[in-house]
């Protein structure tokens, strides 16, 4: 698993994982570490012993709220969430199971450009207070409510070539 | 003043109540917002996957409104801080910045990382200012008790050069006070949503979404304000689906942009911002506005 370790490295940049001395600055402001079995500073202590193996075929990289409080208060640059999200790339990379949104936002984007097209949605015909059990409403959409057609790519062909393209990239 | 409006893909296909009361309010602000042709994703969603998916699909954007020679102006927190970070991340890694050059090249697009992306709250305060928004007030809100909401990716990280301080933000309760209603700061002000584990476990997702809203409701506010579609959605539709999940029946609060407060105090029609888009009980602060 060194090409794992040098693929991180190389995602990573000037951030270090190997600074990371296991203070729990990072465990203890993560909102997803008190109700999920998911530890920060666990996941770098496993980075550091060379488990990623382990942790590219765990669910566990999967349960970051991406908040970025543990990046942004790692007080040696070691920056957690970039630790996380180079494992969940690699995953990618690697051709291991991912969560099942991701090929379905990667679809949608190659299709569409964009991640969903407009839906129609809920307007109250009456503003609802606390009281309201249930209110009356309609469904309607962008036109109906004044707003401009989106202008989306008109070359889609070119940017699905271009995102299959970097959809490829590894890193060698 | 013209600038490149990016609304991002959860505003321009659910959360239109963000759309129609920005494309209501900036016009009023002396600010001409431009719909670009051909924006795309801003591929922040693919950045757990595919780091260069998310560059390309970020730096496509920045190039489209580079062509026009404008600034951008996203209303999405992560649409913002994608932009942002994608500048930041190929001015580090020049390799990859051709890279990313080359492909754009297959739409006849240039990319060069100079485009600048404001934060909406940014934008409001340096480029339409505090005093022009203070003499937009025809309507002050007076008596409303507001708790802010930033959303994580509005504030952090610092080294991007956020809109303010990652660890004691005041410009959102600036922004409050200057419509004349109250916005004393509260100990869960910037705790996350909870939104970013909606993909993988809903469940905790509303769990924590939750615990903020009692919170907010316990300490007495009126209404929670709100700049990010993802912290909208988790906030003001999901609160049906947290009372169900939390089993806290009395959750029951009003969440609100803060283009729609600010509309509201320039005196503008509630429907106009599309106020009756907003699923939470919205009607409570109309109310109290006139006094009932």
């Amino acid at each position: 698993m060194n090409k794992l370790d040098t693929h991180l490295r190389h995602v990573l940049g000037h951030q270090r994982h190997e600074y990371c001395h296991q203070c729990g600055k990072c465990s203890s402001g993560c909102p997803a570490a008190s109700f999920l079995d998911f530890r920060p500073r666990r996941i770098l202590a496993m980075v550091q012993l060379g488990m990623i193996e382990e942790l590219v075929k765990s669910e566990v990289i999967w349960s970051c709220a991406q908040c970025l409080a543990c990046k942004e208060r790692c007080p040696r640059d070691a920056a957690p969430y970039d630790v996380i999200q180079a494992l969940q790339n690699l995953t990618f990379n690697l051709n291991l199971p991912v969560p099942e949104a991701y090929p379905a936002l990667i679809n949608s984007i190659l299709k569409t450009g964009v991640v969903q097209t407009p839906t129609k949605v809920r307007v109250w015909r009456q503003l609802p207070t606390k009281d309201t059990v249930k209110g009356d409403f309609e469904f309607r959409d962008r036109l109906s409510l004044g707003l401009p057609q989106l202008k989306k790519p008109a070359e889609m062909q070119k940017l699905a070539l271009a995102l299959q393209e970097a959809l490829k990239w590894k890193e060698e | 003043m013209k600038f490149a409006f990016y609304p991002g893909c959860t505003v321009e296909s659910e959360q239109y109540a963000y759309e129609i009361s920005a494309r209501e309010i900036f016009p009023k602000l002396g600010v001409q917002l431009i719909d670009v042709e051909g924006f795309s994703c801003c591929g922040y969603p693919l950045k757990n996957v595919s780091v260069p998916a998310w560059l390309y699909l970020s730096a496509r954007n920045l190039a489209l409104a580079e062509k026009l020679g404008l600034e951008v102006l996203p209303l999405c927190n992560g649409c913002n801080l994608s932009f942002r970070e994608v500048n930041h991340y190929l001015e580090e890694n020049p390799d990859l910045k051709e890279r990313v050059k080359s492909l754009l090249a297959v739409e006849g697009l240039s990319y060069t990382g100079n485009t600048k992306s404001w934060h909406i709250l940014e934008f409001l305060r340096d480029i339409v200012g505090i005093e022009k928004i203070r003499s937009a007030v025809n309507r002050p809100l007076r008596g409303l008790k507001l708790a802010t909401h930033y959303g994580c990716h509005a504030i952090r990280p610092s080294e991007l050069g956020m809109v303010d301080d990652s660890e004691d933000p005041h410009i959102l309760e600036e922004l409050i006070e200057a419509l004349g209603a109250e916005a004393d700061e509260y100990p869960e002000r910037l705790d996350c949503c909870g939104q970013g584990l909606a993909m993988t476990t809903g469940k905790t997702a509303l769990t924590i979404a939750g615990l903020k809203l009692k919170a907010i409701q316990d300490r007495g506010f009126d209404a929670v304000v709100t700049v990010c579609p993802f912290c909208m959605k988790m906030l003001d539709a999901k609160q049906n689906a947290i009372r169900v999940a939390t089993q806290q029946n009395d959750i029951n609060l009003p969440v609100l942009y803060y283009t729609q407060l600010l509309g509201l105090a320039m005196g503008i029609e509630a429907e106009k911002l599309a106020i009756n888009l907003n699923l939470s009980p919205v009607g409570e602060i109309l109310k109290k506005l006139e006094g009932k």
